[in-house]
């Protein structure tokens, strides 16, 4: 159940703190980053197996910077953190190939519990 | 409205009183007008009759009294030629055995005497009634009375008549009575000298007075007397004359009478029959009392009668001033009594018929006034419960607003403060028990902060609700899975035959979460019994749940609903807003009652559900 990279974005540093140390102490690669610009620029640069990141971010929200960063490489898995359980944005992403949207504050069983399982999916396949 | 005073008629003023007064009046007027009349009339008559019949006994005296006299002054011309009379003028005591034989039988003879023109008596011999002349004084010597001292005026008469007997007015002397019957003496031949031959009678008869008593009646009155004289005599003693008697009414001797004077035409007399008032009036009286009587008879009956007509025809007029009374009162029903076909009669149909066409307009008006009321409460009534539900609505907006921006940046910091611990947790399987104890608190506490913003959240977004076919009691059953943890509570379930409905079963899960765990916070550490019960009947569903715990004041029954109202240390009081929101989102409602001290029901109701 070893992760691979995972590059957890959120404009708040704290939060992205916090979740990375978690998701590292469960076997994942993580890299924080602290705005959809940021984000879409490490997952350039590097080969993020999953994003995590959430929605409402200043200059680019998670749902565009998913856009950019899946149109370079669709393989990505994104899971989106929101606050908010509605909305344009959440039917958006979901539409827009993002993997979950999860409900903030984030269940992290259920978070590396999807993470896995697309391991998993990814592996069997 | 200040209703009118009920019309009291003063009894004198009333028609009962006046009319019988009136008639009484009219049959006192006219009744005593006859009476009077009647009286007078037969007074007149009795007057007329009673002077005729004066007149006549008066007559009568006279016609007695006439013959009586006329004899005398005959037998004094008689005498007065006799030669021995004549003989006396010459030789005064030639007649004497003469005048002495004639004056004999005679008992009511004073005397005879003879003289010439002077007032000396020639010749005067007393008669058998001399001796009851008291006041006669008998002069021996002389032989002549003392009464011929006042003889002067009989003559008066006698001289115009020489050849012819007369007599004289009555006189008096003492208690007797006289008169004087003259005749002339013819001159003897040779002799020049002639004289009068004067006999004296006494009119002191009471065998006379008795039979001319007998003649006039018991009650009658007779007078013979002369008006030159004043002399006057009932033939029996002297008695004292009115000043004037005449016909007509006198006043004599302290009586009224009705009487006649008759004159004479032998002698000088005059002769009065009176007749006493009262005997000649007591018809007069009889009849007035006897009109009296049947005068007071008509006068009752007539004021009886009277009386009788007047209740008759006012007792109607009261009944209409009474039932007019009580229709100015509002009593509009009232009716009078119907006891005639007259015109009295036809005015109490008239208004029987009036009262009653007021009566039905007032019933229509009070129940159309009273109709209005009510639509006018219920519009009301309705117009408050829209206006409430329009603020509460809007309060609900704006709190919304608020809520919604609070709630999401909220989340942002306790996801994270909720990874830490997370994170501490899974780094620190080993940490001391304090620790682990600290990091339970926190967890704990930031789990009801996380329930905190989903109540305002789900306050802030009222969803349309994705209804379904449900039973009350599978949303129960589930929901009562997410309060198990309350120590010490147990859940009692009084379900009959599932309760369908059609609803979204999250949010009314969301309402019966709610109401649980009001319940559980309500119940408290001792524990308790919360019961859930579902029933259903054609028109509604419902389900309730009832705790035992501390109840809620009557006077925050009204604002459990209202959003922000909280009686807990905890909490921001949206929960049963929230619920009472959702429930009217599924066409339901949720109300409460609740005694403080024992306990509060919450009742959540939904149409029932006609399953097809």
């Amino acid at each position: 159940m070893t992760g691979g990279r995972l590059l957890v974005v959120d404009d708040d540093k704290q939060n992205v703190r916090v979740l990375c140390d978690i998701f590292t102490m469960r076997g994942w690669n993580t890299t924080g980053a602290y705005s959809g610009i940021e984000a879409v620029a490490a997952a350039q640069s590097g080969d993020f197996a999953a994003v995590l990141m959430d929605i409402k971010m200043p200059a680019m929200n998670g749902v565009e910077a998913m856009r950019a960063i899946r149109s370079r490489k669709p393989a990505t898995r994104v899971i989106l953190m929101t606050a908010y359980s509605a909305g344009e944005l959440v039917a958006q992403a979901i539409e827009e190939g993002a993997m979950r949207v999860v409900p903030k504050p984030v269940a992290i069983p259920d978070v590396l519990g999807l993470l896995n399982n697309a391991d998993d999916k990814l592996e069997s396949n | 409205m200040t209703r009118p005073a009920p019309v009291n008629v003063e009894p004198r003023q009333s028609i009962a009183w006046r009319l019988p007064l009136l008639v009484a009046a009219l049959l006192i007027t006219v009744v005593g007008t006859l009476c009077i009349a009647a009286y007078r009339e037969v007074r007149q008559a009795l007057v007329t009759t009673s002077a005729q019949h004066a007149t006549d006994v008066a007559q009568q005296l006279v016609s007695l009294l006439d013959q009586a006299t006329q004899a005398g002054i005959d037998r004094a011309a008689a005498l007065a030629k006799m030669p021995a009379v004549a003989a006396s003028l010459q030789n005064p005591h030639a007649g004497d055995t003469l005048l002495g034989r004639v004056m004999r039988p005679n008992q009511n003879l004073l005397g005879i005497g003879i003289r010439r023109s002077g007032p000396e008596w020639l010749v005067w011999l007393d008669g058998p009634a001399a001796q009851r002349l008291d006041a006669q004084p008998s002069d021996a010597a002389s032989g002549t009375p003392s009464v011929a001292a006042s003889e002067q005026s009989h003559l008066i008469r006698a001289p115009q008549d020489i050849g012819a007997a007369g007599i004289g007015p009555l006189r008096q002397a003492g208690a007797t009575i006289y008169y004087d019957v003259v005749a002339p003496i013819p001159a003897a031949a040779g002799s020049e000298s002639e004289g009068w031959l004067v006999m004296r009678f006494s009119l002191n008869s009471s065998e006379a007075n008795h039979r001319l008593a007998a003649l006039v009646g018991d009650s009658a009155r007779f007078l013979t007397g002369s008006s030159s004289t004043g002399v006057w005599s009932d033939l029996g003693t002297a008695q004292a004359a009115p000043v004037e008697l005449g016909n007509g009414r006198f006043d004599w001797n302290n009586g009224a009478y009705q009487g006649a004077v008759v004159g004479s035409t032998v002698t000088p007399w005059q002769t009065w029959v009176g007749l006493p008032e009262a005997t000649v009036m007591s018809p007069a009286v009889g009849l007035i009392r006897r009109m009296s009587v049947i005068a007071g008879l008509i006068l009752l009956l007539g004021t009886v009668l009277a009386v009788v007509l007047a209740r008759h025809i006012a007792r109607p007029i009261v009944h209409l001033t009474k039932a007019a009374e009580e229709i100015s009162q509002g009593h509009y029903e009232a009716q009078v009594p119907v006891e005639r076909q007259d015109e009295i009669g036809r005015l109490a149909v008239a208004f029987n018929r009036m009262s009653g066409r007021i009566s039905e307009a007032t019933h229509n008006l009070e129940d159309q006034v009273s109709g209005r009321t009510r639509e006018l409460k219920s519009a009301l009534q309705e117009l408050h419960d829209a206006q409430e539900q329009l603020v509460r609505r809007e309060k609900l907006a704006m709190l919304g607003q608020l809520a919604s921006g609070v709630g999401h940046e909220l989340r942002n910091p306790l996801g994270v403060m909720t990874n830490a611990i997370y994170y501490l947790d899974m780094v620190q399987p080993d940490a001391p028990g304090n620790v682990k104890e600290y990091l339970g608190i926190m967890r704990s506490q930031l789990t009801l902060a996380e329930k905190i913003v989903a109540d305002l959240l789900d306050f802030s977004r009222l969803k349309k609700p994705d209804r379904q076919h449900v039973t009350l009691e599978s949303v129960i059953e589930h929901q009562i899975t997410r309060v198990t943890e309350a120590r010490g509570i147990t859940f009692a379930r009084d379900f009959q035959e599932p309760t369908p409905v059609f609803v979204d079963p999250v949010q009314v899960g969301q309402i019966v979460f709610n109401l649980l765990t009001n319940a559980v916070q309500a119940t408290g550490d001792e524990g308790g019994t919360i019961t859930v019960r579902t029933r259903h009947d054609d028109g509604r569903s419902w389900l309730e749940v009832e705790d035992r715990g501390v109840g809620i004041e009557a006077s925050h029954l009204n604002k459990v609903f209202e959003p922000l109202f909280t009686t807990k240390a905890r909490g921001i009081g949206l929960g049963l807003s929230v619920s009472k929101s959702l429930a009217e989102n599924n066409e339901g409602s949720l109300d409460v009652r609740s005694r403080q001290g024992h306990g509060a029901t919450f009742t959540l109701t939904f149409p029932t559900e006609r399953s097809a």
